[in-house]
């Protein structure tokens, strides 16, 4: 192999995986990751937490610190985004104008952003909530604003409004779907997660559409509904939802469907290009057809597959997918992919601090989604590693220890 | 800044130096000590954080809630007296030389 080595597009967290794998692996050549942002790679989902809330600083944002690349030999290049791929040449162009040599690629491009495209959309004082620099100027917005409306019912979104109501501001919730969490939870967690915020004096419009943001002097004053209401307000956050980022890879051809299509390899269309986390699309022994994770767990477990793929070891990406929010004090915890699922059972509560929803597929289980259940996560993961599914009735009995269905 | 001995699976000492206030789980993932993986990044929800720590210091440290004693019987590795979530532990200033044991596995 030459010394062009691995290039790692996208400095997030499959692209840190990658990297560090393959350090940890004794890969002998060069490894290069390359960030459109500046400064060292730094953790998400605290954006949405810690570091909203002032708990955290920059520092302690960061996946590694700079001694960490330097000691690892991993050559970063930042805030200079890749612009073009030659595939047949092995070459890629930085915006700089620099260009690079690669033996094997690596596309850890994450998602893009959903923008708002209503009138008003691009006022002062609408804001986003996917990298660093956004959630530094939502920061500073609440801190003069009264209040807050938040567009989108999805995890960004509730995890900003408890954020924003927690920092005292007046916060109305639109979303578009009827309930929270539509794409991602059951109902009896979108329920709870929804009273959860009503606690906090978070108020919801569920099952409408924005039609408008006010201004005044090119700031947000309002939002005004399609059924005609208008909400006041100073600040609104938006969270509408991401794509998976496939520019790159579709304008060199690779076979991309609402992701960089990869094998359970994570290998693309193109053999000595292969892809890892938000980006991607493929199928997973769990599901039936083809998935699309966003998720740290993907992100850095697709990562280190990618990384066992380039040193030549065999296997499949198999990791039981899972995921986490944080609702105030409350913990989601998702594990497996409740993608089609025909029976749901409670084990716990649903009224209650705690409880677990249990969910099958003809009759195997699928996902378990836990709030404030730790031990019940923790265990749904390693049923469903062992594709073992307690009977619905024993999920729900109290007297029942899931552990008893593991097998042997 | 305080200094901490991290052990790796292998055997191989890692001595990091962090910041007071940050978890020891957040000490050992910046520095990428080997064996100590943290998926969820601190949030107490993964117990891809175990490790066991030094005798001399188990009692300084504050005492474990429920979402931790409940996490760490899920803890791939054997749970022993002296298990923590490293997620979970402050560092405090009387911490300096303390060595901190990564289990052999964390999923
Ligand atoms: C606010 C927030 C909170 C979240 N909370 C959670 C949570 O609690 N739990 C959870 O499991 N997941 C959470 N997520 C999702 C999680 O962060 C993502 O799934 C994860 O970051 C995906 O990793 P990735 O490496 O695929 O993409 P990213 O981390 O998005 O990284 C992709 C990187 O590639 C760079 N890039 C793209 N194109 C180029 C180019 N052409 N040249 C150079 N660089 C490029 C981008 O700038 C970006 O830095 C959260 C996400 C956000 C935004």
């Amino acid at each position: 192999m030459s010394e062009a080595g691995v290039v790692i597009l996208g400095n997030g967290h499959a692209g840190v995986s990658v990297a560090e794998q393959l350090r940890r692996k004794k890969y002998q050549s060069a490894v290069t990751l390359i960030g459109a942002e500046a400064g060292l790679p730094y953790q998400r989902p605290p954006l949405s937490k810690q570091y909203l809330k002032g708990e955290w600083d920059e520092a302690r944002l960061l996946q590694r610190n700079a001694e960490f690349y330097r000691n690892n030999d991993i050559r970063l290049i930042a805030a200079d985004p890749v612009i073009s791929i030659d595939p047949s040449a092995h070459r890629l162009e930085l915006k700089s104008g620099a260009t690079l040599p690669w033996d094997k690629l690596v596309l850890a491009t994450g998602s893009r952003l959903q923008k708002l495209e209503i009138p008003g959309a691009d006022a002062e004082g609408v804001v986003y909530l996917q990298n660093r620099e956004q959630a530094e100027a939502l920061k500073s917005a609440m801190r003069s604003a009264r209040r807050a409306v938040v567009i989108g019912g999805g995890y960004i979104g509730l995890e900003g409004a408890a954020a924003l109501a927690l920092a005292g501001l007046d916060v109305t919730l639109v979303n578009r779907s009827s309930e929270l969490l539509a794409r991602s939870a059951s109902l009896p967690v979108a329920h709870w997660t929804q009273r959860r915020h009503e606690n906090q004096g978070v108020a919801f419009r569920l099952g409408e559409q924005v039609a408008e943001i006010r201004t005044a002097d090119n700031r947000v004053s309002g939002v005004r509904l399609a059924n005609g209401e208008v909400l006041e307000t100073d600040l609104v956050l938006v969270g509408i939802g991401v794509k998976p980022d496939t520019d790159l890879a579709e304008s060199i051809g690779l076979a991309c469907a609402d992701g960089v299509l990869v094998d359970q390899q994570g290998v693309t269309s193109h053999p000595d290009i292969l892809a890892a986390g938000d980006c991607t699309r493929f199928n997973h022994p769990l599901c039936g057809e083809a998935i699309h994770l966003e998720s740290i767990q993907n992100a850095v477990e697709q990562g280190k597959r990618v990384a066992a793929t380039l040193m030549g070891e065999e296997g499949i990406y198999d990791a039981v997918p899972w995921f986490w929010s944080d609702q105030y004090e409350a913990k989601l915890q998702i594990a497996g992919i409740a993608q089609g699922h025909d029976l749901e059972v409670i084990r716990g509560d649903e009224h209650a601090e705690r409880f677990s929803v249990f969910c099958y597929a003809q009759r195997r289980l699928v996902a378990v989604e836990s709030i404030n259940a730790p031990a019940d996560h923790m265990l749904a993961r390693q049923l469903l590693k062992a594709g073992a599914s307690p009977l619905p009735d024993d999920a729900t009995n109290p007297e029942f220890n899931l552990r008893s269905a593991l097998p042997s | 800044m305080v200094n901490l001995i991290f052990v790796e699976p292998s055997g191989a000492e890692r001595e990091v130096a962090a910041p007071e206030g940050w978890s020891l789980m957040e000490a050992a993932f910046q520095n990428g000590v080997d064996g100590i993986e943290a998926e969820c990044g601190g949030s107490c929800t993964c117990a891809t954080c175990h490790v066991y720590i030094d005798e001399k210091f188990i009692d300084r440290l504050e005492p474990m809630g429920s979402n931790e004693d409940e996490m760490l019987d899920c803890a791939a590795a054997e749970r022993r007296d002296n298990s923590r979530l490293s997620c979970q532990i402050e560092i405090k200033a009387e911490f300096e030389g303390m060595v901190i044991q990564t289990p052999d596995t964390q999923i």
